[in-house]
């Protein structure tokens, strides 16, 4: 699972990117077409860390047992992306802006978590994962407008 | 014993009917035509009971039957010495009336075992006259074996048959014929001889019955002197036993006594104990009666000045003294004081303050109930408080009291209270110097200040950084367990310590592999939340081959080294404890 050689198509400003909402569908026909394991986290109703555990959750099938601790999910993000056995593994933040708005200390912890999952995929597992957030404001930039 | 011994003779065959010498009366024929017809009758008599002739027939008798006696009987009852008593064979031709074995047959069941040596009866070449030589022959030798010097030590046939003992006297040949030689008296003397013979004959049986009595008398004497020797054993061992067992109860009841007063002892404290019960129980009871009705009274009053200020003024008459404003306090659950007071006015606060002889003795008492800190906290922000109430209040805390609330009341703000409270600077830095604080009022107010904003007092810090070092206290301020990995019972699962005792093994050598960095995010380990490069965190397989990483993990500080393990997923869930440390 060694890291692609073909670049990646999106052009990357660190382990983490912001899309806008409305390119979704263009985001994910491109990680498609690039052979990418995409996985998408819905944000819509994440305003809170139990509404944003609740979430990431129902993304990892544990509906049955919450989480309650980040390094717990951080370990389970870290078995999925092991897991998915492929490489690149993107997953998709979206509505992500719902949590900026809500609760910016959980946002910010949340992003760093995922931060450091990307470095530990890269540099641990040899996976090359990507973090694309997405929202409806201006801080989510069109998919043409992305300039590196 | 005869009877047998008859009835196993091998000439048992031999017709009676035939014998010469009979001892059945009735059977007896008489004496007519030649000797070898002649039939001794016996003339049954009674003798004399001394005399001479029946004693030495007697004697005879006896030692034939010793000598019977002595030679060793087998269940045959056959003599297993034939060298000392035997029967020699006759020889052919027979000897008497009835046909060669007659004389055999008739021989009297005792005579057939005589003794081979000395007395030999041997009947030599032939023997016409049967019977009577037969008879002549066994005669001699009945002479010879009785021993009678009247009788002669052999008599002779006229065929040449001849009885001779092996006795030194050899027994000459009788003559022929002998009927004729034979005078009446003779004839009387063998018919007394016959006689002696039948009498021999029974007392033989009489000795045999009698040396059978004697053998079984000596028998039952063994047997009864063994038996006796067994009482006396069994005698000696129970006499023995008893004095044992005498021994024994005479120590236990020795013993005994003790054994009484002790329980007589133990009787009595139990209903000492169960009287002091008794009396305990009466005493709760009146005491709680008592309680109930103090408490009532009190109760009653502090509602009344809770709800209703008007009727607080009445609480001095009341509270009557100490007890009841102990009364008071224990009334107060440590949870409903802040708010009970915070809801005191000054002007109810200080009738109250005032209301007791000691001013803040009402506190001082309130202060063991208080067991939060933050109800300490909240003790020191009753509104509404000016300096000399507060210096009242602060004037009956300890130094230990006061220490606590500035040590662990988060942000500072009681002493920013404190400080804004009181005027009196000099009182104030009095109060600090207690707290080991220090400095002008601004200093210490803008100390304060800057406290309030890091969340933390200097001897906080203090108490911080002292369990920084230990490893045990995590960010979030719980306490971590510290424990050899040998004793950690983890989950209890399959293969545990020997999971754990092969990572740590690995993690010793450098050569567990690294799963992740571990940042701390949940504030579960010592150090700051959130900083990347403290912590590495490596995998304890739950089995080995195991493609599921599990819940098991150890996460190592990498510079001061210690060695956490979580067996709960770092706590998820609620599990605890989320790390304990690995000595």
């Amino acid at each position: 699972m060694a890291a692609s050689e073909t670049p990646f198509p999106i052009p990357s400003n660190g382990p983490i990117d912001c899309v806008a909402h409305c390119d979704m569908a263009r985001l994910e026909e491109t990680l498609s077409k690039f052979g990418a394991h995409v996985v998408n986290l819905d944000g819509s109703r994440v305003i809170d860390q139990a509404t944003l555990f609740d979430a990431f959750a129902t993304l990892l099938h544990r509906e049955e047992s919450p989480l309650t601790k980040w390094a717990a999910l951080q370990d389970l993000l870290h078995q999925a992306v092991i897991d998915a056995g492929v490489s690149p593994v993107v997953l998709v933040w979206e509505h992500a802006d719902r949590l900026v708005a809500a609760d910016l200390e959980l946002f910010l912890n949340a992003t760093s978590l995922l931060a450091g999952l990307v470095n530990t995929a890269r540099t641990v597992d040899e996976i090359d994962l990507y973090i694309f957030l997405t929202g409806d404001t201006n801080g989510y930039p069109r998919l043409e407008d992305r300039t590196e | 014993m005869s009877e047998r011994l008859q009835e196993q003779t091998p000439d048992q065959s031999v017709p009676k009917a035939a014998s010469p010498v009979r001892s059945e009366p009735e059977s007896a024929a008489p004496v007519s035509g030649s000797l070898g017809e002649l039939v001794l009758q016996a003339k049954l008599s009674v003798g004399p009971v001394n005399d001479p002739l029946e004693a030495e027939a007697d004697r005879v008798a006896n030692r034939i039957v010793r000598s019977f006696d002595n030679s060793r009987i087998d269940k045959t009852g056959e003599a297993r010495s034939p060298g000392r008593i035997q029967r020699m064979e006759r020889a052919a031709g027979g000897v008497g009336p009835a046909g060669p074995q007659a004389g055999v047959g008739r021989t009297p069941p005792n005579s057939r075992i005589q003794r081979a040596s000395p007395m030999i009866i041997q009947r030599e070449g032939g023997d016409d006259d049967g019977g009577a030589s037969w008879y002549g022959n066994a005669w001699g030798g009945l002479m010879s074996m009785v021993g009678l010097g009247g009788a002669p030590d052999t008599i002779a046939s006229d065929e040449g048959d001849s009885v001779k003992g092996a006795a030194p006297k050899k027994a000459a040949p009788i003559k022929t014929p002998v009927k004729e030689k034979l005078d009446a008296t003779q004839v009387a003397t063998a018919a007394g001889l016959r006689e002696k013979l039948k009498a021999l004959h029974e007392n033989q049986h009489q000795s045999l019955f009698k040396d059978h009595g004697t053998n079984e008398a000596k028998r039952c004497a063994a047997t009864r002197t063994a038996l006796a020797k067994d009482l006396r054993q069994v005698e000696k061992l129970t006499s023995e036993r008893f004095s044992e067992l005498e021994k024994a109860a005479a120590e236990m009841l020795k013993e005994y006594p003790e054994a009484v007063k002790a329980a007589e002892d133990a009787k009595k404290k139990a209903d000492e104990a169960q009287d002091a019960a008794g009396k305990a129980e009466t005493a709760r009871a009146n005491q709680a009666n008592l309680t109930f009705a103090a408490t009532q009274k009190i109760s009653l009053a502090a509602q009344a000045a809770v709800g209703n200020p008007q009727l607080y003024s009445q609480l001095d008459g009341l509270l009557g003294g100490d007890d009841e404003i102990i009364s008071f306090c224990k009334l107060v659950a440590p949870g409903r004081l802040p708010s009970l007071l915070a809801t005191f006015n000054k002007s109810q606060l200080t009738l109250l303050l005032n209301g007791v002889k000691d001013k803040g003795d009402a506190l001082n008492k309130l202060c063991p109930r208080v067991k939060e800190t933050g109800d300490v906290a909240e003790l020191l922000k009753v509104p509404d408080l000016g300096p000399a109430e507060f210096r009242s209040l602060l004037g009956c805390y300890d130094t230990k009291k006061l220490k606590l609330a500035v040590t662990f009341v988060p942000n500072g703000k009681a002493l920013n209270k404190l400080a804004t409270t009181i005027d009196d600077e000099t009182e104030f830095f009095r109060m600090l110097s207690e707290i080991a604080i220090t400095g002008t009022a601004a200093e210490v107010v803008t100390a304060l200040a800057a406290e309030e904003a890091t969340g933390a007092t200097e001897a906080g810090v203090e108490t911080a950084k002292k369990y920084d070092e230990s490893g045990l206290i995590a960010q979030k301020g719980t306490v971590i367990e510290w424990k050899p990995y040998g004793s950690i019972k983890g989950d209890g699962g399959k293969n545990e310590q020997e999971s754990l005792t092969a990572a740590m093994v690995k993690l010793g050598k450098g050569e567990l592999a690294l799963r992740d960095n571990h940042r701390n995010r949940d504030g579960d380990l010592p150090g700051d939340k959130n900083v990347m490069g403290v912590y590495d965190e490596y995998l304890v397989k739950e089995n080995i081959g195991d493609s599921s990483p599990g819940k098991r993990r150890l996460v190592v500080h990498k510079a001061k080294k210690w060695v956490y393990y979580t067996w709960t997923h770092y706590g998820d869930g609620g599990a605890t404890p989320a790390f304990a440390r690995v000595k």
